[in-house]
C-alpha cells in the first residue's frame, strides 16, 4: 500500500513530535531521579554524620562518667580491698549496679587486673568470670574515647558503646568498663530525617552466622523504635544478608564499605528501599556491625510514575497537537500540489484551460506559476497550431478545389475555344461542333455540379437521429447491398465474426450505414484482385462499448498514409475526393465513438470502430 | 497513825515488785503478728504435702502427728504416747494418747490416725486397734517414728462441710487466701493451751510494707530474705552504716535451693541426639557439673548460705563433705557433646519471681551452665512451688525446699518424696538404719540427677523485742507453743492451764 504524500507528511511530523515529547519526558524523569538520588545521598550522609557525631559525643560522655566512677570512693574501697595481701572482693559483688545507676550507665563492670569480673551491673551473675577481650587491649594506651564493643548479656550478645578507665592503687590495677547498649533505645535518641530509616545489624560473635534477630530498626515514624519482627518494614531481614556479607568482604579486603543497593521487600516495587551501608568497627578495627540507612522508594517511584503519566498525557496531547499541526501543515503544503495534480490531470484530458492558484512565493508557488505558464503556452501553441492547421486545411481545400475544378475547366476552356473557332466553320460543322461542344460542356458542368455537390454534402452533415440499432443486422444489410458486386469478382469473399451477445445501441442507422458502406467500398477498391472482406463485432463490457471491425486483405497502407487517412480531401485513390473517411470519422464522432485504422503493407487494412453503449441500450 | 504510811509504802513496794516480776514471766494472752513472704491459697495444700516454709509451719501449728522429733533428731511421743516394734523393726505398734481432740471437740481415734497414714503411705499395711495403730512394712523401717513426725503424716479429719480439722495447738479462725490467716489458740489442746491467744499471719507482703511495719512496731515476727537480713545487720559483712543490730532468729542453713527436673531432657532438635538412651542423665549431669556452688554461697549470698553438694546439710548429716562440690566444666562439655553433638540445647528454667535470692541463684546457674554450651532460659514464676512449676512450661526449676525434720532419714525421705524421686530410692531411705546407709540412700537419690542441690540457706526471722521465749527448731521455722508476748494480757479470763 502506498501512502499518500500527505499521510507520509502527517506521520513524519507526528513521529517527530512524539519522539521529542518522549525524549523530554525521559530527560525530565532522569533528572528527577538523579535529583532524588543526590538528595537522598545528602540526607543519608547527614544521618550517618549525625550518627557518628552522636556516637562520638555519647562516647565522650560515657568516658567522663567512667572517669567519675573510677575516682569514686566506692572504687577506692574496692581497690584498697584488692590491695590486701589476701583480698576478699566478694563483698563488692553488687557494687557495680548502684554505681551504674548513680552515673546513668547501662553497662558497668569492675574488673580485676587479669580481667576477672569483680562486679557487673549488666549481668551480676557473671562475677568471677574473665573478660578475655581485656587481654588483647594495650594496657599502656587505653582508648581515651568511647569505642564499640560486643558485650555479653543474659539475653545474648549486644553491641555497646563503652569506655574504659584504669584505677591503680599501689601495685593493684582495677579496670572500670561501662557504657551504653546500642539498642532500640539508643536508636530512639536519633531524630532521623523524615523518610529515612536507620537499621543496625550486629554481627554475631565468632562462629555465628547471619541472624535475623540481630537487627534493630526504627520505623519511618520517628517515635516508634522497633526490633526486627515488630518492625513492619523489616519483614524479610534475610534480604539484607547478601549486603551484610558484601560489607564483610569489603572490610576484610580493606575496601570501601559504603555501599548503595536497592532492596525490594515485596513484589511491589513501591515497598522497596534504597539501602546505604556504613561499617561499624571496634577498637581493633574488627567489624561489629553495619549501619543501614534505608530510603523508601515509594515517593520516588510515585513521583516518577506521576511524571511518566504527565509525560504520557503531554505526549498524547503533543501527538494530537502534532497530528493536527501536521494535518494543517501538510494541507498547506500539499493543497497546491494537489491542485497542480488535478490541473495536470485536466491537461492530460485535454482541458488546457486548467489553472492553479499561486498562493505563495515558495517552491510550490513557483511550481504553480510554472504550471500556469506551461498551460498558457500550451494553449497558445494549440491556437497557433489550429491556426496553422486551419490555414493548411484551407490551402488543401483550395488546392483540392483548384485541382477538382481545374480538370473540368480545362475541357470547358477547350470546348469553348473550339466553339469559338467553329464559328468560322460552316454551319454544319459548326452545328456538329456545337452539339459536341454543348454535350461536353453539359457533361463537364454536370461534373462540376457533382463536385460542388459533394463539397456541399460534406459541409452539410446532418444531425444524427438516434434509434435502436442492431449492429449485426446493419452489417448484414450492407453486405447484402454489395452482394452483386462481390459476386462478380469470384476472387472476393466475405467473412463474418459477429458477437452474439452484442446489444442494440442507440445510433442513426442511415448515417451509420453510409459510414459502413464507405468502408466496404474502400475495402472492395483495395481488393480489386480479390481477397476477403471480413465483418467483425465485439462487446467491450468493461468500457461499455460495441466494437465494429471492417477488414480487407488488400495491399495495405503505409504508416504515413494511416496517419493522414482521415484528413479531409486526402486520398490514395486516383479518382477520390478524400472526403469518404473524413465523413466516416465525422459520423462516428457524432455517435460519441472513435475510429482507428491498423494496416501494414501487403497485410491488409482493418478499420476499428468503437461506439458507446448508453444506459438505455440493452445489454444482454 | 505513824504505822499507816509505812504500811502503805510496804504494800506499794510489794505490789510493784510483784508487777515487775510478772512482766518477765510467761503469761497468756496477746496476738502475735507475723509477716510471711510466702502465701497459702488453701488450707488443704497445707495438709497434703507442705511445699513452702509457711505451709510447713502452719502444718506444725494446726495438726499433730503420731510423733514429734526434737532438735537432736530423736522421736518423742505426740498423739502416740508410746510405741514398740518387732525385732526386725518391720512391724510397729503405736499406743494412742487419750484426751486428744480435734478442733470440733471430737476425740482423735486410732481409726482417724490409721486412715491418714494409710492415705500417705499406701505401701504400708496400717491396722487400727482400740487404742493403738499398727504399721507393718515389707522391710525394716528403723526410723519409722521419725518418719511419722513429718508434716505429711499430719492427722486430720474432715468436718460436715468437708473442711480440714486438726488437733494442733491452734485452729483456723479466719482464712483469706494468699492474704491473711488468723489462728486462735486451742484451749483444749492436749499438751496445754499455748500462751498466745491469736496469731495473725499476713502473707505475701512487699518488702516495703514489711519495712514500714517493722519500723512502726506493727509486726512481731517477720520472715526476712538474706539480703534483707544483711541490710538489718545479719552476716559477716553487715553494712556498718545501717540500723543498729536488730533482734533476729537465725537457725543453721537447712532449706535447700535445688534444681528439680520435671521431664526428660534436653530440648534439642529432632534427630540430633547422639544416643537416644542417653538423653536423660547426661545433660542433667553436665548441668550439675557446671554449678559453682562455692561462688554462689560465698560471693552471691555473702557467706550466709552453705554450698550444697548434697541434699542434706553438713551439720545434719556429717557426711555432706563426701560429695563433690567443685565444678568440672570440661567434663560437663564432654557429657553435653556426647549427648547431643553440636545441636543447641536450650532449656526453660523457672524460679520464684518473688524471691530475690532465687533469681540471683538462677541467673548465676544459667551463667555457669553456659560453660557447657547449654542455655537455660530463665524466667520468673509467681509463688513458684514444685506443684506450680510444672504448669509453667519449665523443664527445670529452682525450688526452695524447707528442711522438714531434724532427723536425717526423715528429712531425706521428705525431700525424695517432694522431688518425686522414684519409690526404689525412697524405699532405700526408709530402710536406712545408719549414717552409712543414709549416705548411700542420698547418693542414690542424687545419682538420677532428678534433683541437683545448690545451696542451703537459713530461715531468718526478725523479732520484735516484746516477743519472748522464741526458740527456733533445728530445721528452722517456728515453735510458737512456748512464745508469749511481753506487756500483753489475755483477751478473756485467764485459763488455768498448768504447763
Amino acid at each position: 500500500m502506498t501512502l499518500s504524500f500527505r499521510a507520509r507528511l502527517i506521520a513524519m511530523i507526528t513521529f517527530t513530535v512524539a519522539i521529542t515529547v518522549v525524549l523530554v519526558a525521559w530527560l525530565v524523569e532522569s533528572n528527577l531521579r538523579r535529583s532524588f538520588e543526590l538528595s537522598n545521598a545528602a540526607r543519608t550522609n547527614a544521618l550517618v554524620e549525625q550518627f557518628n557525631s552522636g556516637f562520638q559525643q555519647r562516647g565522650e560522655q560515657i568516658a567522663q562518667r567512667i572517669e567519675t566512677v573510677a575516682n569514686s570512693e566506692s572504687m577506692l574501697r574496692i581497690a584498697l580491698a584488692a590491695a590486701q595481701s589476701q583480698p576478699d572482693l566478694s563483698p563488692f559483688v553488687n557494687e557495680a549496679q548502684p554505681l551504674a545507676a548513680d552515673h546513668q550507665l547501662e553497662l558497668l563492670e569492675i574488673l580485676a587486673q587479669d580481667g576477672t569480673i569483680i562486679s557487673s551491673a549488666q549481668w551480676p551473675a557473671r562475677f568471677g568470670y574473665r573478660e578475655t577481650w581485656l587481654a588483647v587491649l594495650n594496657k599502656d594506651d587505653l582508648p581515651k574515647k568511647g569505642f564499640l564493643k560486643r558485650e555479653s548479656l543474659p539475653e545474648g550478645e549486644q553491641l555497646a558503646l563503652v569506655a574504659i578507665r584504669q584505677l591503680k592503687v599501689r601495685n593493684v590495677i582495677l579496670y572500670i568498663v561501662g557504657g551504653q547498649k546500642l539498642d532500640e533505645k539508643y536508636f530512639q535518641s536519633f531524630q532521623a530525617p523524615l523518610g529515612l530509616r536507620p537499621i543496625l545489624y550486629r554481627y554475631p560473635g565468632i562462629g555465628g552466622g547471619f541472624s535475623p534477630t540481630n537487627f534493630i530498626s526504627i520505623s519511618a515514624a520517628p517515635d516508634s523504635a522497633t526490633v526486627n519482627k515488630a518492625s513492619p518494614e523489616l519483614q524479610s531481614p534475610e534480604k539484607l544478608e547478601p549486603l551484610i556479607e558484601e560489607v564483610q568482604k569489603q572490610h576484610v579486603l580493606s575496601r570501601d564499605t559504603k555501599l548503595t543497593r536497592t532492596i525490594e521487600w515485596t513484589n511491589n516495587p513501591e515497598d522497596g528501599e534504597t539501602i546505604h551501608t556504613d561499617a561499624l568497627v571496634g577498637n581493633n578495627n574488627e567489624l561489629l556491625g553495619v549501619l543501614f540507612v534505608a530510603t523508601p522508594m515509594r515517593e520516588q517511584i510515585r513521583l516518577a510514575g506521576h511524571v511518566r503519566n504527565v509525560a504520557i498525557a503531554v505526549g498524547m496531547a503533543g501527538i494530537l497537537f502534532g497530528v493536527l499541526l501536521s494535518m494543517w501543515m501538510s494541507r498547506r503544503i500539499t493543497r497546491p500540489l494537489e491542485e497542480l495534480a488535478v490541473a495536470a490531470t485536466q491537461v492530460a484530458h485535454g482541458d488546457w484551460s486548467a489553472h492553479v492558484a499561486e498562493t505563495s512565493s515558495d517552491e510550490v508557488g513557483q511550481l504553480a506559476a510554472a504550471f500556469n505558464r506551461m498551460t498558457h503556452e500550451l494553449i497558445a501553441q494549440r491556437e497557433q497550431l489550429i491556426q496553422t492547421e486551419r490555414v493548411a486545411a484551407w490551402r488543401e481545400l483550395a488546392r483540392r478545389l483548384a485541382h477538382e475544378l481545374k480538370n473540368p475547366l480545362f475541357p470547358l476552356q477547350i470546348t469553348v475555344e473550339n466553339l469559338l473557332r467553329a464559328r468560322e466553320l460552316g454551319p454544319e460543322q459548326f452545328d456538329e461542333v456545337f452539339r459536341e461542344s454543348t454535350a461536353t460542356l453539359l457533361a463537364e458542368l454536370s461534373n462540376l455540379k457533382n463536385i460542388v455537390g459533394r463539397f456541399s454534402d460534406f459541409s452539410k452533415m446532418p444531425t444524427p437521429q438516434f434509434q435502436n440499432v442492431d449492429l449485426n443486422n446493419l452489417l448484414h444489410e450492407v453486405a447484402q447491398l454489395y452482394q452483386a458486386q462481390i459476386a462478380r469478382n469470384s476472387a472476393l469473399s466475405v467473412g463474418w465474426s459477429l458477437a452474439e451477445e452484442l446489444p442494440n445501441i442507440n445510433a442513426d442507422p442511415v448515417l451509420l450505414r453510409r459510414a459502413i458502406e464507405n468502408l466496404v467500398l474502400n475495402a472492395m477498391d483495395a481488393m480489386a484482385d480479390g481477397g476477403i472482406l471480413t465483418f467483425r463485432t465485439a462487446l467491450n463490457r468493461e468500457e461499455h462499448r460495441a466494437i465494429i471491425e471492417v477488414a480487407d486483405t488488400g495491399a495495405g497502407l503505409t504508416p504515413e498514409e494511416c496517419e493522414r487517412l482521415f484528413t479531409p480531401y486526402y486520398t490514395t485513390k486516383q479518382f477520390g475526393t478524400g472526403l469518404g473517411l473524413a465523413i466516416v470519422q465525422s459520423v462516428v464522432a457524432d455517435h460519441g465513438g472513435t475510429i482507428t485504422v491498423s494496416s501494414a503493407k501487403s497485410a491488409g487494412t482493418t478499420f476499428h470502430i468503437e461506439l458507446p453503449i448508453r444506459a438505455k441500450d440493452s445489454v444482454s | 497513825m505513824k504505822l499507816q504510811p509505812l504500811l502503805s509504802i510496804a504494800v506499794s513496794l510489794s505490789l510493784g515488785a510483784t508487777a515487775a516480776l510478772a512482766g518477765t514471766r510467761p503469761h497468756y494472752g496477746g496476738t502475735l503478728r507475723v509477716q510471711s513472704r510466702d502465701s497459702v491459697t488453701s488450707i488443704e495444700n497445707v495438709w497434703v504435702l507442705p511445699q513452702t516454709v509457711l505451709q510447713q509451719q502452719l502444718s506444725e501449728l494446726l495438726f499433730d502427728r503420731l510423733t514429734a522429733v526434737d532438735d537432736a533428731g530423736v522421736a518423742h511421743g505426740s498423739l502416740a504416747s508410746s510405741w514398740r516394734s518387732d525385732q526386725q523393726q518391720r512391724v510397729w505398734e503405736f499406743e494412742i494418747r487419750s484426751g486428744a481432740t480435734f478442733s470440733d471437740g471430737s476425740a482423735v481415734t486410732a481409726q482417724d490416725i490409721a486412715a491418714c497414714i494409710a492415705k500417705v503411705a499406701p505401701q504400708w499395711k496400717i491396722t487400727a486397734n482400740a487404742q493403738s495403730v499398727t504399721v507393718e512394712a515389707d522391710s525394716a523401717i528403723p526410723h519409722l517414728p521419725e518418719l511419722l513426725a513429718l508434716p505429711e503424716f499430719s492427722i486430720i479429719k474432715l468436718d460436715a462441710e468437708k473442711k480440714v480439722m486438726g488437733s494442733g495447738a491452734f485452729r483456723v479462725d479466719v482464712f483469706q487466701a494468699a492474704r491473711r490467716i488468723s489462728l486462735v489458740a486451742n484451749d483444749d489442746y492436749w499438751a496445754g493451751r499455748p500462751y498466745l491467744d491469736k496469731i495473725e499471719i499476713t502473707m505475701g507482703g512487699s518488702v516495703r510494707e514489711q519495712l514500714i511495719n517493722r519500723r512502726l512496731d506493727q509486726d512481731d515476727v517477720a520472715e526476712l530474705t538474706l539480703d534483707q537480713a544483711r541490710a538489718v545487720g545479719y552476716g559477716t559483712q553487715a553494712n556498718p552504716g545501717s540500723l543498729p543490730p536488730q533482734r533476729m532468729a537465725v537457725p543453721r542453713p537447712g532449706d535447700l535451693y535445688a534444681l528439680v527436673f520435671f521431664r526428660d531432657l534436653p530440648s534439642v532438635a529432632p534427630g540430633t541426639r547422639a544416643n537416644t538412651s542417653a538423653d536423660d542423665g547426661r545433660i542433667d549431669q553436665a548441668i550439675a557439673l557446671t554449678i559453682d556452688r562455692a561462688s554462689i554461697s560465698r560471693v552471691l549470698l555473702q557467706k550466709q548460705a552453705d554450698a550444697a553438694p548434697a541434699l542434706l546439710p553438713q551439720w545434719l548429716t556429717g557426711y555432706e563433705f563426701l560429695f563433690e562440690s567443685q565444678p568440672d566444666p570440661d567434663q560437663a562439655r564432654k557429657l553435653r557433646n556426647d549427648a547431643v553433638r553440636a545441636a543447641a540445647v536450650s532449656i526453660p528454667f523457672a524460679y520464684d519471681s518473688g524471691d530475690n535470692i532465687a533469681r540471683a541463684i538462677a541467673e548465676r546457674v544459667a551463667v555457669n551452665v553456659r560453660e557447657a554450651n547449654i542455655t537455660l532460659q530463665t524466667f520468673g514464676g509467681k509463688n513458684l512451688t514444685l506443684d506450680s512449676a510444672t504448669n509453667t512450661g519449665a523443664q527445670v526449676a529452682l525450688i526452695r525446699l524447707p528442711l522438714a525434720s531434724p532427723s536425717t532419714v526423715a528429712a531425706l525421705f521428705d525431700l525424695e518424696r517432694r522431688a518425686g524421686i522414684g519409690p526404689a530410692v525412697t524405699a532405700q531411705t526408709e530402710s536406712a538404719s545408719s549414717p552409712e546407709s543414709s549416705l548411700a540412700a542420698e547418693r542414690a537419690a542424687l545419682s538420677s540427677f532428678h534433683i541437683i542441690p545448690v545451696v542451703h540457706v537459713p530461715q531468718v526471722y526478725w523479732l520484735n523485742p516484746r516477743v519472748r521465749d522464741w526458740t527456733t527448731p533445728a530445721n528452722g521455722g517456728w515453735r510458737l507453743q512456748d512464745v508469749w508476748l511481753e506487756g500483753e494480757r489475755p483477751s478473756s479470763s485467764p485459763v488455768a492451764v498448768l504447763r
